[in-house]
């Protein structure tokens, strides 16, 4: 406890003493001129110095400077810069709206976009949704995770997924907020699109690490998305109509008279419609189909130094069948489905409580489920006598969270920021039900597993505080304590975050960052394809929290002329108190009394360099990333303890992208991607089968049968999958409405043009003879994709 | 049908680079108390190499198996069968060793457990009327004595069936919720888990929940509709560690081989630079009229 009061004392006091008299605080917001909607990420610079300043999620800034005066730059991409100048004598409140660059094309002449100022961190990648709709998708359809995985030390798994393993952690180990309320699954269609479409998205931020002490509960990154805010001048309507589905949004003013501030409301909904075309080719008396759904809403009140917001988020996928047979004069009707889904909701305020403080307070509902049910009804067509057969089984974890903040400037660059965080958890591990009914009278009503319903809690303080010791060094250290409390166990975790930033020149810089994080709550997964029978558990008495350290130093530098950002990150993690099912195990009839016998817990360790090139101006822009890095993982209980390469284990990793525009309405782009292949398991030796039933009579069903053989696995990861590649085409057409009356805009492409025969899965085959052989899923090979998109 | 077609035309038989290991003996030893000492000698092949089960026995190794500082050799039968005249016995430790040319040579040791202090009785419990048919229910009282220390066990009720003029003895069923091993639901044999009551005709169980103490069971049991049961014999074996995760896992595997969504199952083996299992057991039946 000693070393947490020093670290605190430490950090307090290297802010305090650097704080000074005689200053006075710019405190402002920045919004588009066009929608009024708040801008995020936003430069702000004084005085011409390289470093700054950024808006927050609110489009708000803070900035202290010395009283006398001042020229403060704002510079965002896609906008016009803006600056303004003044003399600053006591706190002043500044509202800036900054006007989307208009891409004026005469003959072919199109503005610069320009990045004024280097990113914030070689570890953190931002993304705005045009760079996303920009990339060529698969089935046409645009995903941010997708665009994230193309970044270096990203990658999504397997061929097609939408899923994140950020620097060898686990697809569950990634905090994703959206609009600030965690999200616990983030795929549709068995995890190949995401939930997120860039179309309702203000801004993406991927963090490679735990991220700042705000953060918690997730060992490998943040990805923190935005949700748009609807737009408080004009009503706009907004369609996307693809191969797999179509999406719809309204956004616009709500105006009330006598109102202090301003309103404005945002809906969206997307469903996938390839069942509906398929239905038209099934049997009459078998119907089966899969659709997904999303629904987004935010409401917004704003008003000069506060803001209101109500967002919503559902997301269901739903696979669904049903049959009618007619037999021995009996008629069998049965109804069957999967379905599972996100349910969240917030309600934040955030707002100006002093000319230098900021704070925000937000109170959320997360919920994350999977429910099945199937019902058989038969019916005698003589006596019409009826019986019905039904199952339910359902598994879930739903959070409420009660959050709040609170940021203040001492001077420029001198910052301290602190909070709160408090969430119930309730699991529900496993539930199924069944009953039967004669004839209208219940003649069986059993619950096959109790209601499991295990409780836990977490609560979190954390203080953050940037400060620059020293000229031309910047030092954001922070600490965050956490408490995870389940059962009679409590759990109490400090977590360091300490990163440091060296200003070589204006173009240069170099890093160097250290943080742990702990992570309480589990996703029990099999090792295979995103099914949702995946379970989220919490720590128990004997599960430990997973905990990592991750360090990493880093540089950027900004080739100015060229307007191409370089960067590089060499990173190192080690991960301890992993979770991992138990061999062979599978996760039918799991529950909450008995998960912590189905798995095992051992270590793990992951390293990297992460190099990055990337453009974001001009004509012409994109990125070329590689990845060199290794992922292990140890077990005691797994090849005698010795290191074995973790599922996504990859040596190398390669991904280029490019856009170009050649007029104001044709563009293309292009990505192409070569991944070592992933680590796979697979036997490596067969035996012959021999079974003892104790020198006692066989039970009948099982005795061996003749040549029947059994395998012996190599070490753990040991096979390879072959290499990944494949390149993607997109080609844009856009028309563009004049007056700022909307655009048209067609986007035909490809995954995979050269069809390349990536494996999506493999399966061993057993011969007759006992030999194996692996066959090869492969679904992706040349998939054509068409996307028409429209806003008025 | 267009995405059967379009999953079907992505399938393709590839090969994969899966590091060669080296060929070892896969050796297969189930002691059972009171029984002779048999081993059978194997080699292992390689994954697409083509072969059958007697190509793979191995005629000229050399068995030795040691008890108490004295080591025996085990002569040749046949099909790749070790025997030697020495009587397994409770409690009793058996170290293996097994040479071959060109193969490392392999260690293995088990211990024998004791015989599993069990003796039961049946009870008819209804529908009335029905004792000695077919639709008869019969529960079965069990008393289990256990020794400190995990204990596994297997257990197995056979019904005396008349096929014809003969009469065989068959696995029966019976409900065994209260038995089911809780490490994995596949340690049973084959069992109902979707509707309850969970009927079983084999389950592996731990003692977990009664450690050295006395067991209680009461189990019902299920006849075959088309017998009428008169005799049942309960058979209840205590298992080495070893026997009972090699069981296992080979249950497991045979399961998930072939499915590329469930984390696959390495067979279990005690055998140091080999393969297979060198296991024990001791057996004791109750016989039962109903």
């Amino acid at each position: 406890m000693k070393y947490i009061a020093c670290y605190l004392l430490c950090l307090l006091s290297g802010t305090l003493c650097l704080a000074q008299n005689k200053v006075v605080g710019i405190t402002g917001k920045i919004t588009d001129a066009s929608t009024s909607e708040a801008l995020v990420g936003v430069h702000v610079l004084v005085d011409s110095s390289s470093s700054g300043t950024a808006t927050n999620r609110f489009g708000q800034f803070v900035i202290i400077v010395r009283q006398g005066f001042h020229r403060v730059g704002f510079s965002h991409i896609g906008y016009e810069d803006a600056q303004v100048a003044f003399e600053a004598e006591n706190d002043t409140t500044l509202f800036i709206t900054l006007v989307p660059q208009v891409q004026e094309l005469g003959s072919i002449q199109i503005s610069e976009q320009r990045e004024s100022i280097l990113p914030i961190s070689a570890s953190m990648v931002a993304m705005k949704p045009e760079e996303v709709k920009r990339l060529p998708a698969l089935g046409g359809e645009p995903d941010v995770i997708k665009a994230l995985q193309l970044m270096p030390g990203v990658q999504g798994g397997r061929e097609g997924a939408a899923g994140l393993y950020v620097r060898g952690g686990g697809p569950d180990q990634n905090l994703i907020l959206l609009d600030g309320t965690p999200i616990y699954n983030v795929t549709h269609m068995i995890g190949f699109l995401s939930a997120f479409n860039p179309d309702i998205i203000r801004s993406v931020s991927l963090t490679k690490g735990p991220g700042p002490a705000r953060y918690g509960g997730h060992l490998s990154s943040v990805l923190d998305i935005s949700l748009k805010e609807g737009d408080l001048n004009k009503k706009r309507v907004h369609g996307n109509v693809g191969v797999i589905g179509a999406l719809g949004t309204i956004e616009g003013p709500i105006k009330r008279t006598g109102m202090e501030g301003k309103m404005s409301y945002l809906l969206s909904a997307r469903r996938t419609y390839l069942d509906l075309f398929f239905l038209a080719f099934q049997p009459p008396r078998e119907k089966y189909g899969y659709f997904f759904t999303d629904l987004v809403g935010k409401l917004s009140y704003i008003t000069a130094k506060n803001g209101v917001y109500l967002s919503l988020y559902g997301g269901e996928d739903r696979f669904w069948t049903r049959y009618k047979e007619v037999r021995n004069e009996t008629t069998e009707r049965y109804r069957g489905w999967l379905k599972w889904g996100n349910l969240s909701g917030s309600l934040r305020w955030q707002g100006q409580l002093a000319p230098r403080i900021l704070a925000t307070a937000s109170l959320a509902r997360t919920a994350y489920g999977l429910k099945f049910s199937e019902s058989t009804k038969q019916e005698d067509d003589d006596t019409r006598d009826t019986s019905i057969d039904e199952t339910l089984f359902a598994s879930g974890i739903t959070d409420w969270s009660l959050k709040g903040d609170v940021s203040l400037v001492l001077r420029q660059g001198v910052g301290v920021k602190a909070g709160a965080m408090f969430t119930l958890h309730r699991f529900t591990p496993s539930t199924r039900r069944q009953s039967l009914e004669e004839n209208g009278q219940a003649i069986d009503d059993l619950n096959l597993s109790e209601v499991q319903r295990l409780r836990a809690a977490s609560a979190s303080i954390y203080l953050e505080s940037e400060f620059n010791p020293f000229k031309h060094v910047e030092v954001a250290g922070g600490l965050r304590l956490s408490q995870f409390i389940v059962a009679s166990k409590v759990y109490f975790t400090p977590e360091p975050r300490l990163s440091t930033r060296y200003l070589l020149s204006a173009n240069t810089t170099v890093e160097a960052s250290v943080a742990r994080a702990t992570q309480a709550v589990h996703l029990l997964s099999r090792n295979s394809i995103g099914i949702p029978l995946d379970l989220w558990l919490p720590s128990t008495q004997t599960i430990r929290p997973e905990e990592a350290w991750q360090y990493s130093i880093g540089g950027m530098r900004r080739l100015k002329k060229a307007g191409i950002q370089l960067s590089a990150d060499l990173y190192y993690k080690q991960m301890q108190h992993l979770i991992m099912p138990i061999t062979g195990s599978t996760l039918v009839g799991i529950d909450a009394t008995n998960w912590e016998d189905r798995v095992q817990i051992g270590e793990g360790e992951a390293y990297g360099l992460e190099l990055l090139a990337r453009k974001r101006e001009g004509r012409f822009n994109g990125w070329i990333g590689y990845t060199l890095s290794r992922a292990t993982r140890t077990f005691d209980s797994i090849d005698q303890g010795r290191r074995f390469p973790a599922r996504y284990d990859r040596l190398h990793d390669v991904s280029v992208t490019g856009a170009y525009k050649f007029s104001e309405r044709w563009s293309m782009s292009a990505t192409w991607v070569f991944a070592t292949g992933n680590a796979y398991w697979l036997p490596s030796q067969r035996v012959p089968a021999i079974e003892d039933f104790a020198g006692r009579l066989a039970p009948q069903y099982f005795g061996p049968a003749p040549e029947t053989y059994a395998y012996a696995y190599g070490t753990r990861n040991s096979a390879r999958e072959p290499n990944y590649h494949r390149l993607d085409l997109a080609f844009q057409h856009t028309k563009s409405i004049r007056e700022d009356k909307g655009s048209r805009t067609l986007t035909i492409g490809a995954y995979n043009v050269y069809a390349r025969r990536n494996p999506f899965f493999l399966t061993p085959k057993v011969q007759e003879d006992g030999r194996i052989l692996y066959e090869q899923f492969s679904p992706f090979v040349f998939i054509p994709g068409i996307n028409y998109d429209f806003k008025f | 049908m267009l995405m059967v077609m379009l999953i079907s035309s992505c399938k393709s038989i590839v090969e994969v680079d899966v590091p060669e290991n080296e060929r070892t003996l896969a050796v297969y030893g189930f002691l059972s108390a009171g029984e002779e000492i048999a081993v059978t000698v194997y080699r292992t092949a390689g994954i697409e190499e083509i072969v059958t089960q007697e190509d793979l026995q191995m005629h000229d190794a050399i068995v030795i198996i040691s008890h108490n500082g004295v080591r025996d050799t085990l002569d040749y039968q046949s099909d790749g069968r070790y025997a030697l005249d020495w009587v397994a016995t409770s409690g009793a430790s058996y170290q293996l060793e097994v040479e071959s040319e060109g193969f490392p040579t392999i260690y293995a040791e088990t211990t024998v457990p004791l015989r599993p202090d069990v003796r039961g009785q049946s009870k008819y419990v209804g529908p009335a009327g029905e004792r000695g048919t077919s639709l008869a229910d019969y529960l079965l009282e069990l008393s289990l004595s256990d020794l400190p220390g995990t204990q596994y066990y297997q257990l197995v009720v056979y019904q005396l069936r008349r096929e014809g003029q003969g009469e065989a003895w068959g696995a029966g069923y019976f409900i065994c919720n209260e038995l089911i091993f809780r490490n994995d639901p596949a340690d049973v044999g084959s069992q109902s888990v979707e509707t309850p009551p969970r009927t079983c005709d084999l389950v592996y169980f731990a003692d977990d929940s009664f450690d050295g103490k006395q067991k209680e069971f009461a189990l019902k049991f299920d006849p075959w509709y088309t017998d009428i049961p008169e005799q049942l014999k309960i058979s209840v074996t205590s298992l080495s560690t070893d026997h009972l995760k090699y069981h296992q896992s080979l249950s497991l595997q045979k399961r998930n081989v072939e499915d590329p969504f469930s984390e696959p199952t390495a067979l279990h083996s005690n055998i140091r630079n080999g393969h297979g299992v060198f296991a024990s057991s001791a057996n004791t039946e109750v016989g039962i009229s109903l």
